[in-house]
């Protein structure tokens, strides 16, 4: 689970920004079940965090900054690609380094990551944990390759061997262990827990179209598909269940699904045994290859709608609304928080969703996970999850552009406001800000006016 | 290397003013184009436009006891004296508004 997140000099944020998932002890007694211990702290960690915010205030550039910070452990860059990161525009300190500190719960354990980096290198990197109250370094770097490691795993040869030879300059650590991809008794239980989080339980939802990955999770995972089905039915959508047809097709019928050069690159990869599962962009809808070894299969997605007279009616995946499959977005998260806790951030979730299904899916989430749950953090202009009944007042938070042009997060719990207050109209009045300022579009209309 | 702290507490020393700044005003543009250019959603202009001669400051003083708020936010008249002479708008016993 995410604890805090800081960012600065990224994207729309200049001076550091922080998203806390820490509870207030203030608000203890308040939906008890939403904060869940730190383990080995007597603090707790929120289960959710909805960000309000008008459009362009930079709610996005946090989501963005945590899939920067995601990425740079990737195990692959090229040594002159650079580092990629997008400082702020608007300021005099575009050559400074950008930064970010996460501190997060692995395996029950409490990790900070920090990472600085300019547009060459990184500056700086150090990776922790918390035992005992104290922060224990795990590895270390300023600038340059060289890699220090902390008690815990310097005893680990070919990491040491790792950490001597370094880090290229523009590449995490983390990103060099990964590509090493050294087995856990080379490295830790400490390193594994914290790659497994980033790249596995930490999961970024963007609001475009649905992820890659929850086709391929959606093709192994029938427990998931049967999931998908129900909660589709029970979304009003329309949707009776999803359908998953597959069929044989021969090496030869290949290219007519992938095209001539993709076909011979899936062919030679599919020497190595790997199992692959990939877009036939050559057919209509969404379909898929899987290559295993059982050879290749044609994986086509499909709806079934019930007609008044009880007939079933098939129809691609792709044909069905925005709404509908911005739902198949969120199934993966919904799925594993119930199985396995997960942690997703969810940007924009009420994109072409109803108002009523975005406050029933948060609902959803902290109704029906128990300790075990995992995390959602979204961001939203659906000011119908501004409700005590249903959220902590320190799980509501705000990002607002100062006149710098800078992003600046803050939560209502930085607000005396009583515990009856309705939040959501005092939100729509512009008391906590984040919200659009019109004076501008009444000048303009005014403008249009004059001019008729 | 020096990490920043970052204790696990999120109470902070003081709170965030979240009230209403309310100003009635009879001028149609300028004091809105002027509190606009601050572009601050807490402040919330409303002009009392001229309609039949019902633009005395106790015409704009009535709008505003009428607008909708809460009672720590601060109410405001905003009058041209020098267009209405000088002194005080005349007080209406039990309405004045801070």
């Amino acid at each position: 689970m995410i604890v805090s997140f800081s960012v600065e000099n990224f994207r729309s944020f200049d001076s550091e920004a922080t998203l806390s998932l820490v509870a207030s002890n203030r608000l203890a007694g308040e939906h008890a079940n939403h904060a869940i211990a730190i383990p080995g702290t007597s603090a707790k960690v929120l289960r959710t965090a909805v960000i309000y915010g008008a459009n362009g205030a930079g709610k996005s550039n946090l989501f963005k900054a945590l899939l920067y910070l995601q990425s740079l452990g990737y195990p692959f860059g090229r040594e002159s690609d650079g580092t990629g990161r997008d400082a702020f525009r608007f300021g005099t300190r575009s050559e400074a380094p950008s930064a970010f500190d996460l501190q997060f719960i692995a395996d029950q354990r409490l990790y900070r990551y920090m990472i600085k980096l300019d547009d060459r290198q990184v500056t700086e990197e150090w990776l922790g944990e918390t035992i005992d109250g104290r922060e224990r370094m795990i590895f270390q770097r300023g600038p340059g390759r060289d890699v220090v490691l902390g008690d815990q795993v310097k005893g680990h040869p070919r990491l040491a061997a790792l950490a001597t030879v370094g880090a290229a300059p523009n590449h995490s650590f983390l990103r060099t262990v990964a590509s090493a991809a050294l087995p856990l008794s080379d490295v830790g239980p400490e390193l594994v827990a914290v790659r497994v989080w980033f790249w596995s339980v930490l999961d970024l939802v963007s609001p475009g179209e649905p992820q890659m990955s929850i086709w391929r999770k959606l093709n192994e995972d029938p427990s998931l598909l049967d999931f998908a089905s129900s909660f589709l039915r029970s979304s009003s959508t329309g949707v009776d269940r999803l359908d998953i047809l597959k069929s044989q097709i021969s090496s030869d019928e290949l290219s007519s699904f992938v095209g001539e050069q993709r076909a011979r690159q899936l062919i030679d990869q599919a020497e190595t045994g790997r199992p692959r599962f990939v877009r036939a962009g050559r057919v209509a809808g969404d379909a898929w290859i899987e290559m295993g070894s059982e050879g290749y299969r044609l994986v086509r997605f499909q709806s079934a709608h019930k007609s008044e007279d009880g007939r079933t009616f098939n129809m691609n995946l792709d044909d069905e609304s925005d709404g509908t499959r911005r739902l198949l977005d969120l199934l993966p998260a919904l799925h594993e928080m119930q199985n396995r806790g997960g942690v997703f951030f969810v940007d924009e979730i009420d994109r072409s969703m109803h108002p009523i299904l975005v406050r029933r899916l948060l609902e959803f989430f902290l109704s029906s996970c128990t300790d075990s749950c995992g995390q959602l953090i979204v961001t939203t202009h659906e000011s119908n999850l501004l409700d005590l009944s249903l959220l902590r007042r320190d799980e509501i938070w705000f990002a607002e552009k100062d006149h710098g042009q800078s992003t600046h997060l803050y939560s209502l719990a930085e607000f005396q406001v009583r515990k009856d207050l309705e939040i959501r109209k005092h939100y729509l009045q512009g008391r906590f800000g984040a919200v659009p300022f019109l004076g501008s579009l009444e000048q303009l209309t005014k403008g249009q006016d004059e001019t008729a | 290397m020096t990490l920043k702290a970052r204790p696990l507490v999120r109470e902070t020393a003081t709170f965030r003013d979240d009230r209403l700044f309310i100003v009635a005003c009879e001028d149609t543009y300028a004091p809105k184009q002027y509190f606009d250019l601050f572009e601050i959603p807490r402040v919330q202009i409303h002009v009392v436009p001229t309609q039949d001669g019902r633009s005395s400051p106790s015409h704009v003083l009535e709008r505003l006891l009428s607008f909708e708020h809460a009672e720590y936010d601060e109410r405001w008249l905003l009058l041209d004296v020098d267009h209405r002479g000088a002194g005080p708008p005349r007080q209406r016993s039990g309405t004045n508004p801070e």
